[in-house]
């Protein structure tokens, strides 16, 4: 097609001229042990919020009718899940539009799905929208603004409900979501196509799926 | 990679998802400077490009698990390097839908062969200089090699888009190199 790319592809190597200077290292082992602390108060923090809601949890189990986890492994049409948009609309899966649609569960306090959603999900539902893709954003956060302005700060376009029950959410707990982001591809009787793909399989899935040229 | 190495790679990875201070930082040695002139290239501005390594470093360590096969690791740490410097390109307002720009002067066909005598160098700094939305896709294809599909993914606009931009920072590349190429001429013949 062109000349110019074998004249690059002979030469690149010779382009690296810029070395990483050493406290670069020591920035980024910085951040590591922040981590590592805030990591420390994530636990004690999930901690006292279990032993709240186990408090909470003991005066209203009686009234509880106890939900059966669905088994993944077993489960082969994903259930018609229906909660309310940020406008406060109930939502249901069925009733979203698309030949494929990725059920993508996530928070707005997870960085690991932040970046999911603008770096991987963003991309292909601009990518594939016009070709029968979508997304029905399921949020597992308790917190309406977090929530909304994540939404509102990443741009996000896409369906995106929320029962704003934190890990309480009823449908969370029917799905045994145990770690974000978790996602369901299904196609549009909700059948389950694929369970947490990368963004490379999920590339991959999407153009055969929907004959992208 | 020899197998041996593999085996060490994979190692350090292992070592990584257990949060190992001194495998990240074999790993990070490993990559970093590769990194840092990907950065560069999209940004042309070091401190910019050390701080985008700096977070992609990070979240790279943070969120490792998800690197099902160790191969594919460091494509993977070069796409997060990619995307937070377009990012923080975007931030920037740069547009890297083509621009509408008047017809170049010089017509020029793809069969025309490249006839230039100018060392790698200055063709590699004659690309630092365009503008950004050339620059970007340009060395998203011909230095990092990513292809026109996997581009507009990265950029978030079409694949046609991608390749008319291409098309036209190719021109714009070609234009600057051939007037380049003629000052060293004539340089040359002011000192014989």
């Amino acid at each position: 097609m062109n000349k110019i790319k074998p004249y690059f592809d002979a030469h690149k190597s010779e382009s690296q001229p810029l070395k990483a200077r050493s406290e670069l290292w020591s920035k980024i082992e910085n951040g590591l042990e922040e981590k590592k602390d805030n990591r420390a108060v994530f636990w004690i923090r999930m901690l006292a919020s279990a032993a709240a809601i186990l408090a909470i949890g003991f005066f209203i189990w009686t009234a509880q009718p106890s939900t059966e986890t669905v088994q993944m492994a077993e489960m082969n049409v994903f259930p018609d899940i229906c909660l309310n948009t940020p406008e406060g609309e109930p939502c249901a899966l069925s009733t979203v539009k698309g030949k494929v649609i990725l059920v993508n569960f996530w928070a707005s306090w997870d960085e690991v799905c932040n970046e999911n959603n603008c770096y991987v999900f963003k991309p292909m539902y601009e990518k594939y929208k016009e070709h029968g893709f979508t997304i029905y954003g399921v949020s597992i956060d308790s917190d309406k603004n977090a929530w909304v302005s994540s939404i509102e700060e990443d741009q996000l376009s896409w369906v995106q409900v929320s029962d704003l029950k934190g890990w309480d959410s009823p449908v969370a707990k029917l799905l045994n979501i145990e770690k974000l982001p978790t996602s369901f591809l299904v196609d549009e009787e909700l059948k389950i196509i694929a369970k947490d793909l990368d963004a490379d399989e999920l590339e991959e899935t999407l153009s055969k799926l929907l004959a992208y040229k | 990679m020899k197998t041996g190495s593999v085996h060490i790679h994979q190692q350090l990875i292992e070592g990584c998802k257990k949060g190992d201070r001194n495998a990240q930082f074999r790993i990070y040695e490993m990559y970093v400077d590769a990194m840092l002139n990907t950065a560069f290239r999209l940004l042309k501005n070091e401190e910019d490009a050390e701080d985008v390594l700096q977070e992609s470093f990070l979240k790279a360590f943070k969120s490792i698990d998800q690197v099902k096969n160790p191969a594919k690791f460091g494509g993977w740490l070069k796409r997060i390097v990619i995307n937070r410097s377009i990012d923080l390109l975007q931030k920037r307002k740069i547009k890297f839908e083509p621009i509408n720009e008047d017809r170049m002067e010089i017509p020029m066909t793809d069969e025309e062969p490249l006839d230039f005598e100018l060392p790698f160098e200055k063709v590699y700094n004659i690309l630092l200089e365009l503008p950004p939305g050339y620059r970007t896709v340009l060395s998203l294809y011909l230095l990092e090699g990513y292809d026109h599909q996997e581009i507009s993914t990265i950029l978030g606009i079409s694949k046609s888009a991608s390749l008319s931009q291409f098309h036209r920072g190719k021109k714009r590349l070609i234009k600057e190199i051939k007037k380049q190429t003629h000052e060293q001429d004539q340089a040359i013949l002011r000192r014989s």
